[in-house]
């Protein structure tokens, strides 16, 4: 579970400071398929940061599953990373030369837990890609690369998987089919926020979130959505 | 909460993705050894060889060098104490001395002057033939070993004899030629009278040069009653000749003995000695001096290729560094600490550091190995003869030790560098 309470984030620039998030509130509840959209510079990719514990906040608190990580030590975060957080980049961020299992493997080896093999193999036939185990990502398609990120994302069963414009670098039968995977991944309880501008993956999503420079403009509960869709096909 | 772990759980991982790390860039780990190897190699390979030529150097110079001489000088300083003769008191007290190996009385009866020693003549006669300036000298076993002379017919005489005092005699080339004609066999045996006394003949000397080659040598005793009179208390002695433990000790020997003289004789000025300690050492020494500055200062050159080879791993470290920028993101992404990314890093910079250097200590024991079979069955022929390249564990040990310190810091630094940045610029970087 996800808390933001009064987030914002200040840049020290040439022309002085430059604020990015004026003051987020935001609540993800467990289970929930977030998007979060909005236009470029709306601050979509910092508040990102600060969901995945890459960056901190200037000022507010930021409660991940009841902890405060505003004041955590850089240390506990890399350590709030591995455990609670499971990222998935636009530009996949595969280690290369680097085959899918140990790929997968990755977060359980800086957690220190023993195993890996078995639970990366099986990260890994979830997402489908039972038959690419020993494949290295240059021997991999855009949308395999992909599911291999997912994989790794899954396998610390993390709070919240994490996705920044996931699809960005797919074709549409890719995206297509990584979007059919989160919302599997979702159907089966995994909490999901994705950044995105486009409204086609904003469509899988059960709560979509607009961001315009640094505050949240709109909120669309899932049901609102729903009524209307439904309305919509009536 | 978030569970904390011990960094060794993870330890081994690292090693592991370290070492992987290594083999996907086989060319880049191997060349970056190479300059590691090399100075590696070089340094032990040239220290073990100028180790040999010192060793060789002194094998040919030791006999020169390793020679001390004692005589009594009078006070060159008018009004100061008499002077005290060299006594056996002194040689007992100077055999004590620790790095003194070997110590040859000689009596000469000669006097002493203030421009040094004046020989007294003997006339050494046959029933049939006169030799009249012969030079009788009163000694030990040792002589032969401190003099370096040696037989050209017949035997020394032995420690019973010379205890004893026995009067036999071995004399120089001149004089068997001049008492007993040209074949030196046919001296042996035969009676000598020298003033009074009559000695056997027991050994002829091969020619030394001709101060030597008038000398008969006898036990120190029978020298003293037989030739020379009792003396001065019948102790005295003209000349000790004193060998060093090694080349290398003669300094140490003739402090030392100098210290030991001081206190036989009651000196407390320097001024004021009653004798002179000289040894052909000091001025050997300073060739081999030479030499051993040489032997030392051409691994000092091969060690700046060591440097350099750190400079390669420093260079080939930051660069690595910078082309896995993003690669240092991700995993700090997916929750690597700081200090997994850096013991990373160093794991990779002391692996190609270490493995390098055993490489390197391989290949320059090997080539010495091969370098002693090779002389050995050589048989080798003047100066090689005594050439052999020295295989000793300290300059391997340091060689390698340097190695793996230069793959500490060359390592350490870039993996600090790596350990210090943040993910969402490191995430950012193309």
């Amino acid at each position: 579970m996800i808390r933001l309470e009064g987030i914002t984030k200040s840049f020290q620039m040439a022309e002085g400071p430059m604020t990015v998030l004026h003051g987020i509130d935001m609540t993800v509840q467990a289970g929930e398929m977030v998007a979060i959209m909005g236009p470029s510079g709306s601050g979509k990719s910092t508040l990102m940061n600060m969901l995945g514990c890459l960056d901190v906040p200037s000022t507010g608190r930021y409660l991940l599953d009841g902890t405060d990580v505003t004041k955590l030590s850089k240390k506990q975060l890399s350590r709030v990373r591995g455990q609670k957080i499971g990222f998935v980049f636009q530009s996949f961020n595969l280690i290369p030369r680097t085959d899918a299992l140990r790929n997968v493997e990755l977060p359980l080896v800086y957690n220190g837990v023993r195993d890996r093999r078995s639970k990366a193999r099986a990260a890994l036939e979830r997402v489908g890609l039972g038959d690419r185990l020993r494949h290295v990502p240059s021997e991999l398609s855009g949308g395999q690369k992909q599911r291999v990120a997912i994989a790794r994302a899954l396998i610390n069963d993390p709070s919240i998987i994490l996705a920044d414009e996931p699809t960005g670098a797919l074709d549409s039968k890719s995206t297509v089919e990584i979007m059919e995977l989160f919302t599997e991944l979702n159907a089966a309880g995994c909490t999901i926020v994705i950044i995105t501008h486009e409204e086609e993956v904003a469509e899988y999503c059960t709560r979509r979130i607009w961001l315009r420079d640094g505050r949240v403009v709109r909120d669309d509960q899932a049901h609102d959505r729903w009524a209307r869709l439904n309305a919509v096909s009536a | 909460m978030v569970r904390a772990l011990g960094p060794r759980v993870i330890f081994r991982d690292i090693l592991v993705i370290a070492l992987r790390g290594l083999r996907s860039h086989k060319l880049r780990s191997g060349l970056t050894m190479l300059g590691l190897v090399i100075g590696v190699a070089a340094v032990i390979l040239l220290t073990s060889l100028g180790q040999g030529l010192v060793g060789a150097v002194n094998t040919a110079v030791e006999p020169v060098a390793n020679s001390i001489t004692i005589v009594p000088k009078l006070s060159p300083i008018p009004g100061g104490p008499p002077s005290e003769a060299l006594t056996d008191d002194d040689m007992a007290a100077i055999t004590k001395a620790p790095n003194v190996a070997l110590v040859v009385p000689m009596v000469t009866g000669s006097t002493t002057g203030a421009a040094g020693q004046v020989s007294r003549a003997v006339t050494a006669s046959t029933p049939g033939a006169q030799f009249k300036s012969a030079s009788v000298t009163g000694t030990t076993t040792g002589y032969l070993a401190v003099q370096r002379k040696t037989l050209s017919a017949g035997t020394f005489f032995t420690d019973a004899q010379d205890k004893a005092g026995a009067k036999v005699a071995v004399v120089g080339p001149l004089i068997a030629q001049a008492l007993y004609g040209p074949d030196p066999h046919a001296a042996l045996g035969q009676t000598l009278r020298l003033n009074h006394a009559l000695f056997k003949v027991i050994g002829v000397m091969d020619s030394f040069g001709a101060a030597g080659d008038n000398a008969i040598i006898m036990p120190i005793k029978a020298a003293r009653s037989g030739v020379f009179g009792k003396g001065t208390g019948g102790n005295q002695l003209s000349q000790l000749s004193v060998k060093a433990n090694s080349t290398g000790e003669v300094k140490a020997a003739v402090g030392q003995i100098t210290g030991i003289m001081r206190q036989q004789h009651r000196i407390t000025n320097p001024n004021y000695d009653d004798f002179q300690v000289q040894d052909l050492g000091s001025r050997v020494g300073t060739f081999t001096g030479l030499i051993a500055l040489i032997a030392n200062f051409v691994p000092a050159i091969a060690a700046i290729s060591l440097v350099v080879g750190g400079i390669g791993v420093l260079n080939i470290m930051l660069v690595s560094v910078t082309d896995r920028t993003r690669e240092i993101g991700t995993r700090k992404a997916v929750g690597a600490s700081g200090m997994a990314i850096m013991t990373q890093f160093a794991m990779e910079a002391i692996t190609v550091a270490g493995m390098g250097g055993l490489i390197g200590v391989a290949i320059s024991v090997g080539l010495i190995v091969l370098a002693k079979a090779l002389l050995a069955n050589s048989g080798g022929v003047g100066f090689l003869s005594s050439f052999d390249p020295v295989l000793s564990l300290t300059p391997i040990a340091i060689a390698f030790g340097v190695s793996l310190a230069i793959g500490l810091v060359a390592g350490g630094y870039p993996a600090w560098r790596a350990a210090r940045l943040e993910p969402i610029e490191a995430l950012r970087f193309e």
